[in-house]
């Protein structure tokens, strides 16, 4: 056959016909194949969530600072119809994969003084994403107490005892900066994150989808992110006090009672902190 | 074939090839983020770079790996494997976008140096559901960029041919720790059976190319044994050989191909001194053995690739004992000129009448 | 291809033609599926038994229960998707164009899922989810009760 006798040359301007043709037929069907990947790859991911980053855009909230068991700037907005007071907890972060922590620290030496439970104003970008709000607080050289608050925040109370199941991860990631902020890809920043103060967040989902986040901090409401750090990304039962501070659940963490791996197939939770 | 060391040495064919590349490439990208906008407009811009990126480079992967075992399979797709080195560091460049992105989303602006925290912080080794998949994309990208920086013939004609292949065939290395990166990376997580099967037909495609090509291509080159008195052994019979075609034989770990042309059989070593490609897989073309990856050319008579290039290789003599070629193993120089053996008429009229009846 | 490349090529594919399929097999089955399942309910109050009125609206189910003798009256949200505000409190008012002074605050709403507000008795008509943050409404729903 003719096309036995072809034979290519690279370095020539034309290929054989019977070459030719073959290499043409496979490089449309390439070009049909590959945006066909393209699609396939795209329509089966699991999607995105509608966070926000106001990256840029600066926002300037005042409330009262609370340092444990988390950062938060705590916004009064009014009592309720039983009378209590109604605060928003605004979970305070550091620029990069930061918390306050060390920015809280220099500022309280500046000023010579303790701003916990004090009145301030601050600027920074916010992060939100189903009904929890944080602040990136670009820098604290500015802030001072303001005019002390007619109304204090509630201190937190406790809920009762029990063990949570669900995924350990960077609040900062998870309600905004990035996505996905959770699962096995991301698993290595969120532990850069917590490793570098910002506190962790256990996030519980439901069979359903329903979806709860609780702040992870020790017995006495200290931080405990160095202990987490080899559970980060995955999904543990964390024993301990549940708690409420504002619009926030916080687990203080059994110091008995160590983070365990979830059992593989476990479908419901189980009281196994026991005592 | 490079007199002179530029960076390309661009012709017609590497134009159009680079061009159908370039295309595909950004036919690829402009679906995939068109896509990603249409469908998940809540996407980042760095996730969308991550993944369009990743993907990307990993199709591209395997098609460049599919190019090989298919030019084997049929003949006709060796315009493939002409150009694919820039296929493959256009491929590493993609790579590259994907890891520089990752390293600085997931590591830069913390507290340790980004590098030190790819590694440091995960550090599951021994858990596959929570292994360090990103330890293996650096690792994956680090041989492709080697190979990309050594893909010029400069590092070719340096590091020996045969140097130079060993370490690109470090792709396959390269090729297994990304199929690890990919199934406990973003598989983990993102978790449809449909993504889990395109990633299983890329893998078993490419395992079944290669292992059918192997298959098919079996029994190409032929060992010989067979030792008369004087040192030559017998390759093959005349009418095995056709027409400025070659028989290629191993002979005591001489690699020698066995041409046949104008009347007469000139053996050289099988091995191309460019990419170290199959001579013996060539053709005769204007008098010059052709090799069938990128075209080196050598005269067969003394193994000298024609001026201005200085390519050469060894020699052998050969003979003819009726209808059986013989060859003696023992190489002469690179370059030095045998005469070659004369086909009789009678013994070529022969061995055609020989070849009609095979055919 | 030369007999020595075919020789590496041949046990280099023999063994990753065995390997790859274990690796990925070993991935997907390593692929976590299953959560347990929690309970939220002792964070949150208990429904009341009755519904009075039902709502939907694109991101809200939102329902007023109350016990057998309608004297208790609860607000329930049903968060459809998660909340894309960087606040949400929720809030009584007279009509739906009272701003939240005028209003009587019942509380933050958070995460997705259901959340339980005590409604007392007060004669409010309307109720005003807000942004406090960016001081802008978020949807009001008017009642019949």
């Amino acid at each position: 056959m003719k096309t036995e006798n072809e034979f290519y040359i690279g370095w020539q301007p034309d290929a054989p016909i019977g070459i030719a043709r073959k290499v043409r037929q496979f490089i449309i069907a390439i070009f049909l194949m590959v945006p066909f990947i393209g699609l396939l790859l795209v329509l089966n991911q699991s999607g995105f969530s509608n966070s926000t980053f106001e990256y840029g855009q600066a926002t300037v909230l005042e409330g009262i600072l609370t340092i444990k068991p988390a950062p938060f700037l705590q916004l009064y907005r009014g009592k309720d119809v039983q009378g209590k007071p109604i605060f928003q907890n605004i979970l305070l972060v550091a620029p990069g994969k930061h918390g306050v922590g060390d920015m809280l620290a220099s500022r309280e030496r500046q000023l010579g003084q303790n701003l916990e439970g004090k009145m301030v104003k601050l600027s920074g970008y916010l992060i939100y994403h189903d009904g929890k709000t944080l602040m990136e607080v670009e820098d604290m050289e500015d802030i001072s107490p303001e005019n002390a608050s007619e109304v204090l925040p509630p201190m937190m109370f406790k809920l009762g005892d029990g063990a949570i199941t669900g995924e350990i991860t960077d609040p900062k990631c998870l309600f905004g900066v990035m996505k996905p902020g959770f699962g096995k890809p991301h698993r290595s920043c969120a532990a850069r994150c917590i490793a570098g103060g910002i506190p962790p967040v256990l996030k519980a989902v439901s069979s359903m989808g329903q979806v709860q986040y609780y702040l992870l901090a020790g017995e006495n409401g200290e931080a405990i992110n160095q202990e987490v750090l080899p559970f980060v990304g995955d999904q543990v039962v964390v024993c301990g006090s549940i708690e409420r501070i504002g619009d926030w659940l916080v687990i203080l963490k059994n110091k008995h009672k160590d983070l365990a791996l979830v059992p593989e197939g476990l479908e419901v939770q189980i009281p196994i902190c026991g005592g | 074939m490079s007199v002179n060391y530029a960076p390309v040495l661009w012709n017609r064919q590497k134009k159009i090839y680079d061009r159908v590349m370039l295309a595909l490439l950004f036919l690829y990208l402009a679906v995939f983020i068109g896509l990603q906008l249409t469908f998940f407009p809540a996407i980042t811009a760095e996730t969308l770079v991550i993944r369009a990126s990743g993907t990307l480079a990993f199709l591209m992967l395997h098609i460049i790996l599919c190019i090989g075992p298919i030019a084997r399979i049929d003949r006709r797709f060796l315009p493939l494997l002409y150009n694919r080195r820039h296929l493959g560091v256009t491929m590493c460049c993609v790579a590259l976008v994907h890891g520089i992105f990752n390293l600085i989303q997931f590591h830069a602006m913390g507290n340790v140096d980004p590098l030190v925290s790819l590694f440091s912080s995960n550090e599951h080794y021994t858990a596959l559901g929570r292994f360090p998949f990103q330890v293996l994309g650096f690792f994956a990208l680090l041989i492709l960029l080697l190979m990309a920086s050594t893909s010029h013939d400069f590092w070719l004609k340096n590091l020996s041919p045969r140097v130079w292949k060993t370490l690109h065939m470090m792709v396959y290395f390269s090729y297994a720790m990304l199929v690890g990166h990919v199934m406990l990376g973003v598989i983990q997580l993102e978790k449809s059976p449909v993504l889990i099967g395109v990633a299983g037909l890329g893998m078993f495609s490419v395992i079944g190319m290669h292992i059918w090509s192997g298959i098919l291509n079996k029994k190409q080159t032929d060992e010989s044994e067979e030792e008369d008195l004087e040192g030559f052994y017998r390759v093959c019979s005349l009418g095995e050989i056709a027409d400025n075609r070659a028989k290629t034989v191993m002979i005591n770990g001489e690699n020698i191909a066995v041409f046949k042309y104008e009347g007469k059989l000139s053996a050289i070593n099988n091995l191309c001194r460019h990419q170290n490609g199959p001579l013996g897989e060539g053709k005769i073309v204007d008098g010059c053995i052709t090799c069938p990856w990128h075209g080196y050319q050598y005269l067969p008579h003394n193994g000298q690739s024609p001026p201005p290039f200085t390519e050469k290789v060894e020699t052998y003599d050969v003979k003819l004992a009726g209808e059986w070629v013989y060859v003696n193993p023992k190489p002469y120089p690179e370059g030095t000129e045998r005469p070659p053996c004369p086909i009789h008429n009678i013994v070529q009229k022969l061995s055609k009448i020989a070849m009609k009846h095979e055919n | 291809m030369t007999p020595t490349l075919r020789k590496y090529h041949r046990r280099i594919w023999l063994v990753l033609a065995v390997l790859l399929p274990l690796l990925f097999v070993a991935a997907v089955v390593a692929i976590p599926d299953k959560r347990p399942d929690i309970v939220f309910d002792r964070q949150q109050a208990a429904a009341l038994p009755h519904v009075l009125e039902e709502f939907e609206t694109e991101n809200f189910i939102v329902r007023i229960r109350s016990n057998p003798s309608k004297v208790a009256l609860q607000l329930e949200i049903e968060i459809k998707q998660p909340l894309t505000t960087a606040s949400a409190l929720v809030y009584l008012v007279n009509n739906t164009k009272e701003k939240p002074t005028d209003g009587i605050l019942l509380g933050n709403l958070g995460p997705y899922g259901t959340h339980r507000f005590y409604l007392g008795n007060a004669p409010h008509k309307c109720i005003l989810l807000f942004d406090a943050i960016k001081n802008r409404p978020i949807q009001t729903i008017k009642f019949k009760y």
